[in-house]
């Protein structure tokens, strides 16, 4: 029978209440903790150990690592010495922890991707203790535990920063939306520290990454290959189907996922501080050239000057769009000589939008602070004639551009020739 | 500008210039009223009497200071209010009185489109700005800024928004507005007459969800509705909200005296019926008033009409550079071009401006003195709409009638009472429709788990949720049945069209600039749409290139060719469930479920004109099943018809029936069918159906069952009385001259409604 003559089947079954009053007031709903569910023997003997609070049941898996753990190509261990280096530091950065709240590693599996219908049903924890590390994973037993499984957590307990990857737009806005739905039980959920790493990867390997999915981070940047993965768009069905019928072995599997993810997360977050704070060249000039820009992003010159310094030492005019970043430190910085060297290797070596921008650079280089119109001149009319050929920049971009070139050339061309200004201007 | 000419000097050359006054066939006066007025309330903040007298208001009119009164009491309401009363006051003053009492407060404004609330938002911050107090409003919808959304939900006071947003972009995140939900004082339904049938229908789940989240965080919100006049506002409002509602009738908005004048253009082909082109007619009618400066508001049908009645009264202004006294205004113009125009009319630079409907709804242009309605708009609430822009405070106002050679047009001209008589329409909602309120029980359980002993509304849902489950929708646990898939429902279900899967056209005319140009429910595209089809949209045709069915959409191209297309439909009707019969005298009237089963089979080419059958081909597609709701109307062959003379007498009173189905429901010609059998297999006589188009039925049926008699003899007498020889368009359809169909019609209509036989 269609969808269609069902509904017309239960049209004679439809009953209607008289009144118009409001629905009941869930509030006066008194609350039980929930039964354990039917199936829950297997999901214990699935490798689950149950835990119990004031609001019912929860489900959990600990898996502990040695100190000496790798993960892909990196030593878990490393994230001490992480930790140190942000400590020593002195950077206010994104990816730098508060380091009075404890540093967590999370991420969560959910059976949607939106809205007030969407479950967490997986919520994993990774943190470091005294000697190793300590992964917590809590389950959600079924659909009417989740004040128990949130409560368990802790998160309404202890400020923590939490490490994710793509948290701030989805796992946290998930946590507080499941929060909300349960508020009436839970205490109030605690305002965290977010460290987000897709944001950090971004940044870094920006026009190295083609995708910044984890799976490829984790292949190109940490060296891990995963074996038997579950894809991460299957865990919906998968829960949906653990709960429907009790068979666990599925769910295992999106465990192994999500702990993955996690292990992933803190040997991401050791290599990329590696790359933002360590001295040495490690990555490619691009990188680096990034993480240069970045810090100079952050108003953190210095640090920014000295990265882009040694990517130069290394690279020499190699890579010209440091010599771009490093032009701007130098500006900002009155080098004035220096910027205009480094704006010139950038104009000959980049193209397109960065290349137009060195030449107004160091046109305006030229002409303000070093005072050589003739070369000012030179910077212009060279940026006049690639805008007019080079047809891969945006028109909006070659108009604007245009037109304060045309603009900059009549002026240098009246200071320059002052007698033939004029004539200039009518040429023009 | 020079003084303007009273409107009854205007009127006085149309009665008696011939050249008009032969085509005025009925002249009617409603006569005007004086302003009740009402002091403030007391407890009116400072603040809003500040902002009030910077417009230069010093006291209310009765209703607003009825409709403050009632708010204030926590009533919920509806005022009935015509076009330009100050409706919007009647909600203003209560939300800015709460926010200003306590700045938690929260409000909703509901409006049925984007562009009203856009426009009403500018409306509303002039209030709150000449008020000096700091009262945040937002629109909310597919355009607001997302840097802007998470201020909107947390601090907005009044958020301004539409029930497709309210559906799919703010219930089912509910969890991100807790402190709106929480807060939650008014919720305002402006323009409430919009929401009827399929909409309204889908409009009412969307409130029963809202309610029931309100409801989750705590408040409990009173309703402020606004309609325009129709025949029963408190029962839609009470049935579109699921709550008790007051009325408000009394409007102490002043108005004029107005003149009606009933206009039917000459007839220039006495055969057919044929008359004078309506827009022709119109156009000299307005260049007269324009030449005498009356400032005149033409109201057309289509986008196309509009366009030309533009061109034809810019031919008045040709002799004058940049002259702008002639405007045209449809859907799709800018808020700024609005204003535009909203100023040149207030400041009689503007002295006439064509309209599509799209004015209908609540846009402030402000009074104008004429009005012309070019054809009926439909119904006698969008009439009356119309004829409320014109006439301004207690000045005379003029409103002419056009009427077009169709069935309704022409039936209001010889039946002015009709229009000047009657309340409007009932606009009615079916919230009982299975399907949406499936749709709409997965959307409620989506944001909010059921409980194993909830209601929904006023519904028992329980065995909803149940096979909600078997279909592996939701998972019950020990007492609440939980949403348990990875889909988003809202997404899944349009508030708009009237059915979920409407045929797309796309014309591809310009393979570059492929635009859509219209939509066409799934049964009707079999026989309109289908490969080779030509399609008529706006005058213009197009030939179907393609119907991609899967996807439902029709690609068109433009064409020039000298014929039509016509296709057959084998439809089967199959009655399931007969709920309700009554007995006619001798016939028999029914109600109950039917399966509507069509297999489209062949199409032929017609040539204009000649009629002659100039090709014809395969339609190859899937035949389409429609479960739905009908009333049939059975009967036993009259004595003296033979099977085939019945069988052609029954398709032309079918047309017959079907034109006059508006008078009694308000709903669109394509919301209903009709199908004529002349040996039904349920009853086994001949036998008329007539069925809701909408899967699950919207109520339209069910009201004709109890009106069978008077639609039949509206058709019977509106047949007898056309002025044509044998049929034409506006009774029974066109029809091949010399059979005496248009007498076989009328005859058997006569007999149907219980009338004399033989009346021709």
């Amino acid at each position: 029978m269609s969808y269609e003559q069902k509904l017309m089947q239960m049209k004679k079954m439809l009953k209607k209440t008289d009144n118009k009053a409001t629905p009941e007031t869930v509030a006066k709903v008194v609350k039980v903790a929930a039964e354990p569910p039917f199936y829950e023997q297997e999901w214990l003997d699935a490798g689950l150990t149950k835990a119990v609070n004031k609001h019912g049941i929860v489900y959990k898996r600990i898996v502990e690592y040695d100190a000496d753990h790798h993960h892909g190509n990196i030593a878990l261990s490393g994230l001490k010495s992480t930790i140190d280096k942000w400590r020593t530091s002195g950077e206010v950065h994104p990816l730098s922890p508060d380091f009075s709240k404890q540093l967590l590693f999370f991420d969560t599996e959910t059976t949607g991707l939106k809205g007030a219908g969407t479950l967490i049903f997986l919520m994993g924890f990774l943190e470091q203790t005294a000697s190793s590390f300590k992964m917590t994973q809590y389950v959600l037993p079924g659909p009417n535990h989740e004040a128990a499984f949130l409560y368990e957590t802790g998160l309404w307990e202890k400020p923590s920063t939490l490490v994710t990857y793509n948290g701030k737009s989805f796992d946290i806005p998930m946590v507080e939306t499941r929060w909300t739905m349960n508020r009436r039980e839970l205490p109030p959920l605690l305002d965290h520290t977010q460290i987000d790493l897709l944001h950090g990867s971004r940044r870094i390997w920006k026009g190295e990454m083609a995708t910044f999915r984890l799976p490829a981070i984790e292949e190109e940047q940490l060296g891990f290959y995963r074996e038997g993965d579950i894809p991460g768009h299957m865990a919906p069905i998968i829960y949906q189907d653990a709960v429907k019928n009790g068979r666990a072995e599925l769910l295992m599997k999106v465990l192994v996922h999500n702990e993955w993810d996690i292990l992933s997360l803190v040997a991401l977050y050791i290599r990329s501080t590696d790359l933002l704070l360590k001295t040495d060249i490690l990555d490619s000039a691009n990188t680096h050239t990034n993480i240069g820009k970045w810090f100079g992003d952050l108003k953190s010159y210095g640090r920014s000057k000295q990265i882009l310094k040694s990517v130069i030492a290394e690279y020499g005019i190699n890579h010209p769009a440091t010599h771009y970043h490093f032009g701007f430190i130098q500006k900002r910085e009155q080098d004035y000589e220096v910027a205009a060297s480094s704006f010139r290797i950038a104009a000959d070596g980049l193209t397109g939008r960065d290349q137009i921008i060195a030449l107004e650079e160091l046109a305006k280089l030229y002409e303000h602070k070093l005072k050589e119109l003739t070369k000012a001149l030179e910077a212009t009319n060279e940026a006049i004639r690639l805008l007019k050929t080079d047809t891969r920049l945006t028109e909006k971009f070659r108009m604007r551009s245009g037109n304060e070139f045309k603009k900059r050339e009549i002026r240098i061309n009246r200071k320059l020739f002052p007698g033939q200004a004029r004539e200039s201007t009518e040429k023009g | 500008m020079t003084e303007k000419i009273a409107v009854h000097e205007v009127l006085q050359t149309l009665r008696t210039d011939p050249s008009f006054s032969e085509n005025i066939i009925h002249y009617k006066t409603i006569a005007g009223k004086e302003a009740i007025y009402a002091e403030f309330p007391k407890q009116l903040h400072p603040s809003i009497i500040q902002a009030l007298a910077s417009k230069g208001i010093d006291q209310l009119y009765s209703h607003q200071r009825q409709a403050f009164e009632l708010a204030s009491s926590g009533k919920s309401f509806t005022a009935v209010t015509p076009t330009a009363s100050g409706k919007s006051l009647c909600y203003h003053l209560p939300v800015m009185q709460s926010i200003l009492e306590d700045e938690t407060s929260r409000a909703i404004y509901l409006f049925p489109t984007k562009a009203l609330a856009q426009d009403q938002l500018a409306d509303l911050h002039e209030l709150i700005e000449a008020s000096g107090e700091t009262i945040l409003s937002y629109t909310y919808d597919g355009d607001t800024a997302p840097g802007l959304r998470s201020k909107v939900r947390k601090s907005g006071h009044i958020v301004l928004t539409n029930p497709d947003m309210l559906h799919s972009g703010i219930l089912p995140h509910h969890t991100k507005w807790v402190s709106l939900f929480e807060n939650l004082k008014y919720i305002i339904i402006d323009e409430l007459h919009t929401y009827k049938g399929v909409f309204g229908s889908h409009v009412a789940h969307v409130l029963r969800r809202l309610k029931r989240i309100c409801n989750y965080y705590g408040s409990d919100p009173v309703f402020i509705c606004t309609s325009a006049t129709i025949a029963n506002p408190q029962e839609l409002a009470e049935s579109l909200i699921n709550s008790e509602m007051e009325v408000i009738v009394n409007n102490g908005a002043p108005a004029g005296k107005k003149h009606f004048v009933f206009y039917n253009p000459p007839v220039v082909h006495p055969t057919f019926g044929i008359r004078r082109s309506a827009v022709l007619e119109v156009r000299d009618i307005a260049a007269l008033l324009y030449r005498e400066g009356i400032q005149t508001i033409i109201f057309a049908k289509s986008r196309v009409r509009v366009e030309m009645l533009v061109t034809y009264m810019k031919a008045l202004t040709k002799k004058k550079l940049f002259d702008e006294t002639v405007m045209g205004y449809r859907g799709g113009y800018l808020p700024s071009e609005r204003r535009k125009i909203e100023k040149g009319l207030r400041e009689g630079d503007i002295r006439t401006v064509v309209s599509t409907n799209a004015l209908e709804l609540g846009i402030d242009i402000g009074q104008l003195q004429a009005c012309i309605m070019t054809g009926y708009p439909g119904n006698i609430a969008s009439a009356f709409q119309q004829a409320g822009r014109a006439g301004r405070r207690q000045d005379e106002a003029l409103i002419i009638y056009v009427a077009q050679s169709l069935a309704l047009d022409q039936y209001i001209i010889e039946h002015p009472e009709y229009l000047l008589g009657q309340s409007p329409e009932e606009a009615r909602i079916h919230p009982d429709n299975m399907f949406i309120l499936m749709d709409h029980l997965k959307c409620a359980s989506f944001e909010l788990p059921f409980s194993s002993t909830e209601t929904y509304g006023e519904f028992e849902v329980q065995e909803l949720l149940a096979f909600l489950e078997s279909e592996g929708v939701l998972i019950k646990t020990t007492d609440k049945w939980h949403w348990m898939t990875d889909s988003f429902p809202a997404s899944e279900v349009s508030l708009r069209s009237a059915s979920q899967e409407n045929v797309i056209i796309i014309d591809k005319t310009y393979p570059k600039e492929t635009k859509v140009i219209g939509e066409m429910d799934r049964f009707s595209a079999m026989t309109l749409l289908h490969e080779e089809a030509i399609y008529i949209h706006q005058g213009t045709q197009f030939q179907v290139e393609e119907l991609d069915w899967d996807e439902k959409k029709a690609y068109v191209s433009e064409v020039d060719v000298d014929y039509f297309t016509d296709a057959n439909l084998a439809v089967e009707l199959k009655v399931m469930n007969e709920d309700n019969a009554e007995q006619y005298g001798a016939d028999t009237a029914a109600y109950g479920d039917i399966a509507v089963l069509a297999i489209p089979t062949i199409f032929k080419k017609i040539r204009f004109d000649t009629h002659d059958n100039i090709g014809s081909g395969p339609i190859s597609l899937p035949a389409e099943e429609l479960h739905t709701s009908s009333t049939w109307y059975s009967f036993d062959i009259p004595v003296g018809w033979t099977g085939a003379g019945l069988t052609d007498a029954m398709t032309g009173a079918a047309y017959a029936i079907q034109s006059f189905i508006p008078l009694f429901v308000r709903c669109d010609k394509t919301d209903i069918h009709v199908v004529p059998q002349v040996k039904a297999v349920h009853t086994g006589k001949p036998t008329f159906f007539i069925y809701d188009s909408y899967p699950g039925g919207i109520g339209l049926s069910e009201k004709i069952f109890e009106r069978w008699d008077n639609l039949l003899r509206q058709a019977a007498d509106h047949v007898s009385a056309c002025r044509c020889e044998s049929g034409c368009p506006v009774c029974i359809g066109a029809q091949e001259a010399g059979m005496d169909m248009k007498r076989d019609v009328g005859s058997l209509l006569h007999t149907l409604a219980g009338g004399e036989r033989n009346v021709l």
